[in-house]
């Protein structure tokens, strides 16, 4: 098998807090040997140099994508979609059962995973439906869709509403030993909003919803939680009440973890000003001081993950008024250099941030990945982070180039990209 | 009939909670001697008796089978139908007991879809109640025919261990079974998914699994419930064939039971959802014709039982 030996590079890694220079060596796999600089010397191995600044983490784990495909092809497919992953650093990624048709049917998840095994590129992690059609009337087939390898359940995009419902989903759930994933929200309050309820949107003259809305459902969530004892984790998270709420629970023991995702840890809703489409989102955007209090839960532990909530809409969907424009950006090729602004605001120290995007998502899901460790699957990622760039979501490798982030300037490029020993970018 | 003794101290029954275990030992082994006597056991001891069979949900097995005892005792039956009667009309419980009472009936042999019927009853009535099943509360003749089914087989019910798989959330035959068995000293395990199991079961005495094979472990008899199709549409579980595959009982997975381990089932059978349908055909292994059977032989020795109490206590 053919062997890939980094020289003397910086290996980052938030799992095991380690920050130091060694010599890596991989096969097309695993993680072979961890050694001091140039203490590994084969002429056999293929050589990789790397620039004195840069540095290798293990491979990026999103939890939270949105496929296109199957069902609406001119947004997005699914090559586009793993090559944008691929090019962000992402070796891991889970997608969400919002496709047409909805993934709640074992057979749309194995048709799903073979088709992503194909492209040799990140691997696709898939999430079943929690309701059928996500219709949040009747659980779907649960266990079959576990059988069929599906790492968690959720209703996408809508919350899963009904409280009966979430009360045997979460239970359901328990003899599966998977967790269920919440979009926090109350349908009857945020039903036709375009932002959160603020000056900003009284001013703007957006009809808004009360930010305590996420906090109201995660609270009642939490109750079922307690009362089942079931895993939960709540994605996007945007408000301070939301994350207070979890705060509560983490510190009562309950099986409970969430993400956010970084538009709500760079933007806030003074953004919605001049009606752009492109900050029109799922959660809305937030106000400033819910802002500042993402960031902070970032850095105390009360976040997870950082997710990438990559969601692609096509021109006409955005080129539409505020009030009829679909919600979402595209989120995977900006998911590394918004989470390393965060360090280089001082904000975070770089294992801190590094472990928000690596072992924390593997954590939520289980999943024996996001560190650099003998024998562990070879899922690297290398990244020069003194280049900047600008934001151009033309350029971006989709159908769709919805940014939120759109002329923004970054700091930080992929240089290249592992999944099991294997070369994917 | 005057040398037999129940040691039962009331006009009726109402489920298994709170029986003594002489009282069960005692049902069970009328029972059995009744059933080996098969045609032979007719006598005339409710002779001149008016029984009542009150049955407000469907039924075949029971209904029939408390029909066939109380006829074998020579009692004078009246079948009541919900759909033909007074109810469809909107008579309350009590006023349809009530009317009943004044036609002065002995016996009272209730199924009603709510938990307590039989116990608001018989405080309302003269006549004894036989509970033939409320709502999720009990069914006390179904669990007294299947420990003595297991009786007849030989098989001792102390020390036993028997797993209850299935709907135990909304199962009567699941509860007044756990009553009795784990009075009688036997092991029971219940196993069904995690929205079938209600809440603190295990303070009833019971293990609980969510994992069918680990409760089928070194188990040595097997009691399926039937799961309604109401529950298997996405409700309380997704679908039959995701139950079926979870929860279904096979002849495989019967393997995980200890050798010559037993299959009961209180019947009506859905094959292919939480039995299989080779096994529940399988009569070396199941025994869910030997239920129907020990049927009328445990009906009529609880008929004799209550008979007594009322001889002795309305003196």
């Amino acid at each position: 098998m053919k062997k890939t030996l980094f020289q003397n590079i910086r290996i980052i890694d938030g799992n095991l807090n380690i920050d130091s220079n060694k010599d890596l060596l991989i096969d097309e796999n695993s993680i072979l040997e961890i050694s001091e600089p140039f203490s590994i010397k084969n002429p056999d191995y293929k050589l990789i140099k790397t620039s004195e600044a840069s540095f290798i983490i293990p491979g990026i784990i999103d939890l939270r994508v949105e496929s296109r495909d199957p069902g609406s092809l001119h947004t997005d497919n699914l090559e586009t979609l793993l090559k944008s992953a691929a090019k962000s650093g992402v070796t891991t990624m889970a997608c969400l059962p919002n496709t047409k048709p909805v993934i709640d049917d074992p057979s749309m998840v194995e048709s799903l995973s073979l088709r992503a095994q194909n492209f040799n590129l990140t691997k696709l992690l898939i999430y079943g439906a929690a309701s059928i059609g996500l219709n949040d009337e009747k659980m779907s087939e649960l266990g079959l869709l576990k059988q069929a390898g599906v790492v968690g359940f959720t209703n996408a995009n809508k919350p899963i509403y009904n409280p009966l419902l979430m009360k045997r989903i979460l239970s359901y759930s328990t003899m599966l030993d998977l967790p269920v994933i919440q979009h926090a929200d109350i349908p009857e309050l945020s039903m036709d909003t375009e932002a959160t309820e603020s000056e900003n949107s009284t001013r703007l003259g957006l009809r808004g919803v009360p930010s305590i809305t996420e906090a109201m459902l995660i609270e009642r969530d939490l109750h079922l939680v307690k009362l089942t004892n079931s895993r939960y984790h709540v994605s996007h998270v945007s408000t301070k009440e939301g994350l207070k709420a979890i705060e509560r629970a983490k510190n009562d023991g309950l099986k409970v973890t969430c993400d956010t995702s970084p538009p709500y840890f760079i933007l806030n809703d003074l953004s919605l000003s001049n009606y752009d489409t492109r900050y029109k989102l799922s959660p809305p955007l937030r106000s400033d001081e819910d802002r500042k209090f993402v960031e902070q839960s970032l850095k105390n532990g009360i976040i997870d993950a950082i997710s990438s909530d990559h969601s692609p809409q096509n021109r006409d969907s955005k080129l539409l008024p505020f009030a009829q424009a679909k919600p979402g950006s595209l989120g995977l090729e900006t998911l590394f250099s918004t989470t390393l602004s965060l360090v280089n605001s001082d904000k975070l120290p770089i294992e801190k941030a590094i472990q928000l995007i690596t072992s924390g998502p593997a954590k939520v899901l289980n999943l024996n990945l996001g560190t650099i460790s003998k024998g562990r699957p070879a899922d690297l990622t290398v990244i020069d982070p003194d280049k900047s760039w600008i934001v151009k979501g033309e350029s971006m490798n989709s159908l769709s180039s919805n940014t939120c982030f759109e002329k923004m300037p970054m700091q930080g490029i992929i240089l290249s990209c592992w999944k099991n020993g294997i070369n994917i970018f | 009939m005057d040398n037999l003794n129940y040691y039962f101290d009331n006009i009726h029954l109402l489920g298994i909670q709170g029986m003594k275990k002489n009282t069960i030992q005692s049902i069970l082994e009328r029972a059995q001697y009744l059933n080996q006597k098969k045609k032979n056991r007719k006598n005339k001891i409710l002779k001149d008796n008016l029984v009542i069979n009150l049955f407000f949900e469907n039924s075949t097995r029971t209904k029939a089978s408390f029909e066939i005892a109380a006829k074998s005792m020579s009692a004078d039956i009246l079948n009541i139908s919900v759909s033909s009667s007074s109810i469809k009309k909107g008579e309350t419980l009590i006023d349809t007991a009530a009317t009943l009472n004044a036609m002065h009936p002995d016996f009272l042999i209730l199924r009603h879809p709510n938990s307590g019927a039989a116990e608001m009853l018989s405080k309302h009535v003269e006549c004894s109640i036989i509970n033939a099943g409320d709502g999720r509360h009990e069914h006390p003749t179904q669990a007294l025919l299947d420990a003595a089914v297991i009786k007849e087989e030989g098989i001792n019910l102390e020390g036993l261990k028997i797993a209850i798989c299935g709907d135990i959330l909304n199962s009567r035959v699941a509860r007044s079974n756990i009553y009795l068995l784990t009075t009688m000293g036997a092991q029971v395990v219940v196993i069904g998914p995690p929205t079938l199991i209600p809440k603190d079961i295990e303070r009833m005495g019971v293990k609980v699994f969510n994992d069918l094979n680990s409760g089928l472990e070194s188990s040595d008899i097997i009691m399926i419930l039937r799961l309604q199709n109401e529950r298997m549409d996405g409700s309380e579980t997704p679908s039959k064939r995701e139950y079926y595959s979870f929860f279904g009982i096979n002849e495989n997975n019967l393997k995980l039971a200890k050798k010559n381990a037993l299959v009961m089932h209180p019947g009506p059978m859905n094959r292919g959802v939480e039995i299989a349908s080779l096994l529940a055909d399988n009569n070396e292994i199941s025994l869910v014709k030997k239920q129907v059977e020990m049927g009328v032989s445990v009906r009529i020795a609880c008929l004799e039982m209550l008979k007594l109490s009322r001889n002795k206590l309305l003196k």
